[in-house]
């Protein structure tokens, strides 16, 4: 390899991480934990760790597309981008675009919050109103606030103009593990599961089909960890501000 | 009386870093030393309290107020009208010139969101029955109840009435001043990290805390007694120093975490915005007490101070 390839070589591998390293250690104790929950290692406060099992599984599901085990956190949300766009095909994004992290991190935020308007808006009033009652109890069970239960219920209560206008960083929740067993019967095993943070809610999927569905494991490690990544970055953003 | 000069004159100062206003008052950046205490003469206080909350209105809209633009520069280099706290604190100036009816102005403009969360939040409702604490004693209704009884002293022409109306309304701002300031007190509950009070319902607490204590002390200096007005402002001093803020990083936090349906961004200016206005509040009623020296030392009786105050041409004024 000449000097400047291996320079670039060189400049390439440190920033395939970076992002990861960077979140993780500016992460609180909580997103920390969730991580791990994500990624279903025993809690820890090692970064190194946790960067480590989301590399593996990021790399475990690029691998077989790529055929490299170098893995870029762009990459990764291409490829969680993809796999959580609502319609038929793959997204826009390539990696060596010119589109940043932050506009694909959007783009599956957007995803999700698509992903619900559509399964909502499809649902008749009747049903609607006995999901929000499902989603107050699981809500109340878990010891959710009184305002986070009364956004969550005026959220989908507000149906499809309610979700368009919301932010997609506000659906930051739904990945949550006391969401997941509404999310499967909102939205079905396989998107439901998708959104699972591997707490273990809702697994009553059997391991063959969810391997058919989702592509393997490791999607549902990958996803709601990068979710929590996103969101780890929101909340670094608007502390920024203060 | 009281001798006084004109800001203006301070104004590169300021504007170097020199000079810095904290509240009402003027000091050196170095060493701390108060270099005068800014009063609002005329009806300087009345028309800067017409202006909206949002700085960059207020500077847009000053053009309806003909006395504010001939102070415009001083006003701006002092951020008495481009800082979100200045223009929305619900403070004075040291006591106020233009009457109780400046601070009612910037009370009546604030969305009543403090209501809706003493009666919806079940732990917060519980907690002051607990307490013996009507809720109504706390609603938006009895603060108006007040200021306007305030506002009647103001205007009755009988002395002794006057003091009558003064007398009571400050007890009932006095009582309402307790109350707010339990809540703001984390003994029982905390307001700051619970998620259940909204950024909007926090700021509307500290809001009324500050119209409360703002009542109490005009309604003091309206009854005469000099003592009496010096230990009210001295009290409140204290406890307005005893307030347990919470950092407000810890404030957004416990929002932005559990709170599912905040824009991030917008979250943070909110509760950027709540700080801003609570500094200004309270290092307004903090310096309170240099304008109470200043009277003091120059052999004022309250009611001459005021009224002399108010005689005056339209004007910032630096008491010296």
């Amino acid at each position: 390899m000449g000097y400047e390839v291996l320079i670039e070589h060189k400049l390439e591998q440190s920033k395939r991480m970076d992002t990861i390293k960077q979140r993780l250690e500016n992460a609180l104790d909580t997103e920390l934990a969730e991580m791990c929950q994500a990624l279903k290692i025993d809690k820890t406060d090692d970064i190194s760790k946790i960067e480590k099992a989301y590399q593996d599984a990021s790399g475990h599901i690029l691998s077989r597309k790529f055929m490299s085990v170098e893995v870029q956190y762009k990459q990764v949300l291409i490829d969680v981008a993809d796999k959580l766009k609502p319609s038929f095909g793959w997204t826009d994004f390539r990696l060596k675009d010119s589109s940043s992290e932050e506009e694909v991190e959007s783009a599956i935020e957007s995803f999700v919050a698509e992903r619900f308007r559509k399964k909502w808006t499809k649902l008749s009033a009747r049903e609607r109103k006995a999901k929000e009652q499902e989603l107050k109890s699981e809500l109340e069970k878990a010891g959710y606030s009184q305002t986070t239960i009364e956004g969550a219920i005026g959220f989908l209560g507000s149906g499809a103009a309610g979700i368009a206008v919301a932010a997609p960083v506000t659906m930051s929740v739904f990945y949550s593990g006391v969401m997941a067993s509404i999310s499967v019967s909102l939205f079905g095993m396989s998107t439901g599961l998708l959104l699972l943070s591997g707490t273990g809610v809702g697994l009553v999927v059997s391991v063959p089909l969810l391997v058919i569905l989702l592509g393997g494991n490791s999607y549902r490690k990958t996803i709601p960890a990068t979710l929590l990544l996103i969101r780890i970055r929101r909340r670094l953003e608007g502390e920024g501000l203060l | 009386m009281i001798p006084f000069e004109y800001p203006i004159e301070y104004l590169s100062k300021v504007m170097s870093g020199d000079y810095v206003r904290y509240g009402a008052i003027l000091k050196d950046q170095a060493t701390g030393q108060i270099v005068g205490h800014l009063k609002e003469a005329g009806s300087v206080g009345l028309e800067l309290s017409k202006l909206t909350f949002d700085p960059i209105s207020s500077i847009a809209s000053i053009g309806q107020y003909p006395m504010l633009m001939d102070i415009q520069n001083t006003l701006k280099t002092l951020e008495l009208i481009t800082s979100i706290g200045a223009v929305s604190s619900v403070a004075c100036l040291g006591v106020s010139v233009a009457g109780f009816v400046s601070v009612n102005n910037k009370l009546r403009r604030m969305e009543n969101k403090l209501d809706s969360v003493l009666t919806e939040v079940n732990s917060i409702n519980q907690l002051l029955k607990q307490r013996g604490i009507q809720i109504e004693a706390l609603s938006r209704q009895k603060l108006y109840a007040a200021t306007n009884e305030l506002q009647m002293a103001e205007k009755v022409t009988s002395e002794e009435e006057r003091i009558y109306l003064a007398r009571t309304s400050a007890s009932k701002f006095l009582e309402m001043k307790q109350h707010y300031n339990y809540l703001l007190s984390r003994e029982d509950y905390d307001p700051w990290l619970n998620e259940d009070v909204s950024i909007d319902g926090l700021n509307d607490l500290v809001s009324r805390f500050v119209a409360s204590i703002e009542g109490e002390s005009f309604a003091t200096y309206m009854i005469g007694d000099f003592g009496r007005y010096e230990e009210c402002v001295r009290i409140n001093q204290e406890m307005i120093k005893n307030v347990p803020i919470e950092d407000k990083i810890n404030v957004y936090r416990a929002r932005a975490n559990t709170s599912i349906f905040n824009d991030t961004k917008e979250l943070a200016e909110q509760v950027k915005g709540v700080y801003e206005v609570m500094n200004e509040s309270f290092a307004r009623i903090d310096t309170k007490s240099v304008e109470v020296d200043y009277i003091r030392k120059s052999n004022l009786k309250l009611p001459e101070y005021r009224d002399h105050l108010a005689s005056m041409d339209s004007d910032l004024l630096l008491l010296t």
